[in-house]
């Protein structure tokens, strides 16, 4: 059946689902069935190269072919075929040529999208390949890719600057070569340690003598890497030699400055205690005597005073009052010595608190002396040390009550002149006064400048 | 009225300084018998005569105390020991009768104020007996050792003859009138 439909020279076709088939080879050659076997039609003219033209024309049920010959003077020969038409099944979605069209256009960008993908894949892992590689050559640390055993399967191009050999030399080595005997040992346990855990290994720092016969510390962090069925260790190399010579410089200097306040502290601390132990010595060894003159004196006055002359009783008596005053002198030399011993503390003082309580503790003496103490009633509130600013009062209020003008009561007058930041406070009295040559003198310790 | 002194192993025992003269030897309840514990024979010459000068100030003044007392003197912290103790040379308990007050020194050579306190309150019965500190040494550190070691109080010397013997006026009134004793 085939090959009778090969030879005949009609045109055998069929049309359905809206599609000429053509089955004849012959009539096939004289057409661009391609043209034809598309789509549905009504009426369709073509020519083939050679000049036959063909017509053909769909009517409802059947086909028409009209074939003319125009190869040579206009139309050599013409036949009409009538090609039935088989009535169209009802087409199935899958057959429409629409759908089918979509079907193709959706394979193509699939197929499309596809190899775009690739390529964009290929792009980037290109890319990042030659990015991972730039990083990895021009880092300053030393990456190495190192097996089991420690034989350098790749380092970095930084082992010029670091091992003084180029990856080519290194490569094939092994690492431990280069490390300093005393560290080898630690070095193949960071390689171990990092190979068990299958993670970092902490970092070890270790020294290494470099070709050019410069000593170095590195620093190295271990990882593991599996590479094609192989378990490999990725050996980061940091040169930490400057931070650790300037670590141990800091170290020297800091022990340095530590020894030296050490021993400025013990100093102090000897010096504190020696001051203790004079004010210890002064307050017991040099009152113990003093007590036992002043003691003795005192009974022996009491004793003796209606069986001696006046004049050894006074003697007696000067013997005691010597005594007095050597026992202030030692007193006041305490306070001066104690002053700072317990450190200066700073605290809001109320001078006219301060001012109130030093009148009131020489009430007793300002009444015996009917003296007259001014001063403002309101007095600022200063930063300072309240027992030494009740000193200051007690002394120069006291001072005013002792050395005055004969036969005139002690006047004492107390000023304050608030400037700024700054607070003056003015004490005088109408007492014997300063010489302006003494002026200096007073500020001394232990002066006096009149007998009592 | 009588004093003894050993002087090759500094024993100054002054028995029975009377506040009284009517008081005796033996009876010693309603009597205040102080311990003196000082290694400076001045100082302890200083107190006896204080306490002395206590007696002899005038009733009508109001300062006459009439509290009967006994004094009894060690001169180094090892002798009061063995006074507390009533061993070696202190076995005569009607002699050296334990005192209802310590009176003790701070600074000692070898055992010190504050080992001899620490010695007395760690023994059974003397160990209620108050003691007082009587030291030439104003300072922080003597005052808080004293008061950390268990003394009842803490006087410092003063220079004075006239302070000194209003001291003890006040130590006799207070301690020997005043407080309520505890049992020994």
């Amino acid at each position: 059946m085939c090959r009778e439909m090969e030879d005949t020279n009609d045109m055998i076709s069929k049309y359905s689902h809206g599609r000429l088939r053509i089955y004849s080879v012959a009539f096939s050659t004289l057409l661009l069935l391609s043209t034809l076997g598309t789509s549905g039609f009504h009426h369709l003219a073509a020519a083939n190269p050679s000049g036959i033209c063909l017509e053909l024309f769909r009517e409802s049920e059947s086909a028409k072919l009209i074939i003319e010959d125009r190869t040579l003077t206009g139309v050599k020969s013409s036949s009409e075929t009538s090609i039935p038409v088989t009535k169209d099944k009802e087409s199935s979605l899958f057959e429409r040529p629409a759908f089918l069209l979509i079907v193709y256009l959706w394979l193509l960008t699939i197929v499309a999208t596809g190899v775009f993908l690739w390529f964009r894949g290929r792009r980037s892992l290109w890319q990042q390949r030659s990015r991972y590689r730039t990083l990895v050559e021009n880092v300053s640390d030393l990456i190495t890719v190192l097996d089991g055993d420690g034989t350098i399967r790749y380092v970095s191009p930084s082992s010029n600057h670091i091992l003084g050999r180029s990856p080519n030399q290194v490569q094939g080595t092994k690492f431990s070569d280069c490390i300093d005997a005393e560290d080898r040992q630690e070095f193949q346990k960071l390689l171990d340690r990092s190979a068990d855990q299958l993670q970092r290994a902490g970092a070890l720092s270790f020294h290494i003598v470099n070709k050019e016969g410069v000593a170095l510390v590195l620093e190295a962090v271990a990882t593991v890497l599996y590479f094609e069925e192989e378990r490999l260790i990725v050996v980061n190399f940091r040169d930490i030699t400057d931070r650790v010579r300037t670590e141990e410089k800091v170290r020297l200097l800091n022990s340095d400055l530590e020894c030296r306040v050490r021993s400025r502290t013990l100093d102090l601390q000897k010096a504190n205690a020696e001051l203790d132990a004079f004010c210890s010595s002064i307050s017991h060894d040099l009152r113990a005597p003093l007590r036992a003159i002043l003691g003795f004196s005192s009974i022996l006055e009491k004793r003796l005073d209606d069986q001696i002359d006046a004049e050894s009783f006074k003697y007696l008596k000067n013997i005691g009052e010597a005594g007095e005053q050597m026992s202030r002198l030692i007193q006041d030399m305490l306070e001066y010595a104690t002053l700072g011993l317990e450190g200066i503390h700073l605290d809001e003082v109320s001078l006219g608190d301060v001012l109130q309580d030093v009148i009131s503790t020489l009430s007793t003496d300002i009444e015996k002396c009917a003296a007259q103490v001014d001063y403002p009633n309101e007095l600022p509130v200063v930063v300072g040390n309240r027992t030494l600013f009740e000193q200051i009062f007690r002394n120069l209020l006291g001072n005013a009550l002792i050395y005055v003008r004969p036969n005139r009561a002690p006047r004492v007058q107390i000023h304050c002149d608030v400037r700024e930041s700054d607070v003056l406070i003015a004490v005088s009295d109408n007492g014997i006064g300063i010489n302006e040559g003494n002026k200096e003198r007073i500020f001394r310790m232990f002066q006096r400048l009149h007998c009592q | 009225m009588e004093s003894r002194l050993r002087g090759s192993n500094k024993f100054h025992l002054l028995p029975m300084i009377e506040g009284n003269d009517k008081i005796g030897v033996q009876v010693l309840k309603n009597v205040m018998h102080i311990l003196l514990i000082d290694d400076n024979p001045m100082d302890v010459e200083l107190a006896v005569s204080a306490l002395k000068e206590v007696d002899s100030r005038p009733s009508s003044t109001g300062n006459n105390l009439d509290v009967k007392y006994t004094i009894s003197v060690v001169m180094n912290g090892e002798e009061a020991l063995d006074y507390v103790s009533n061993r070696c040379s202190y076995e005569d308990q009607k002699k050296y009768p334990l005192p209802n007050i310590i009176l003790l020194d701070l600074k000692m050579p070898g055992v010190d104020g504050c080992d001899v306190l620490r010695h007395i309150k760690q023994m059974p019965y003397i160990n209620r007996v108050p003691v007082v500190m009587l030291s030439s040494s104003a300072e922080k550190e003597d005052r808080m050792r004293s008061y950390e070691a268990g003394a009842s109080s803490y006087l410092v010397k003063p220079t004075s003859f006239e302070s000194f013997t209003d001291m003890m006026a006040i130590l006799l009134s207070y301690w020997g009138r005043h407080n309520v004793r505890p049992r020994v």
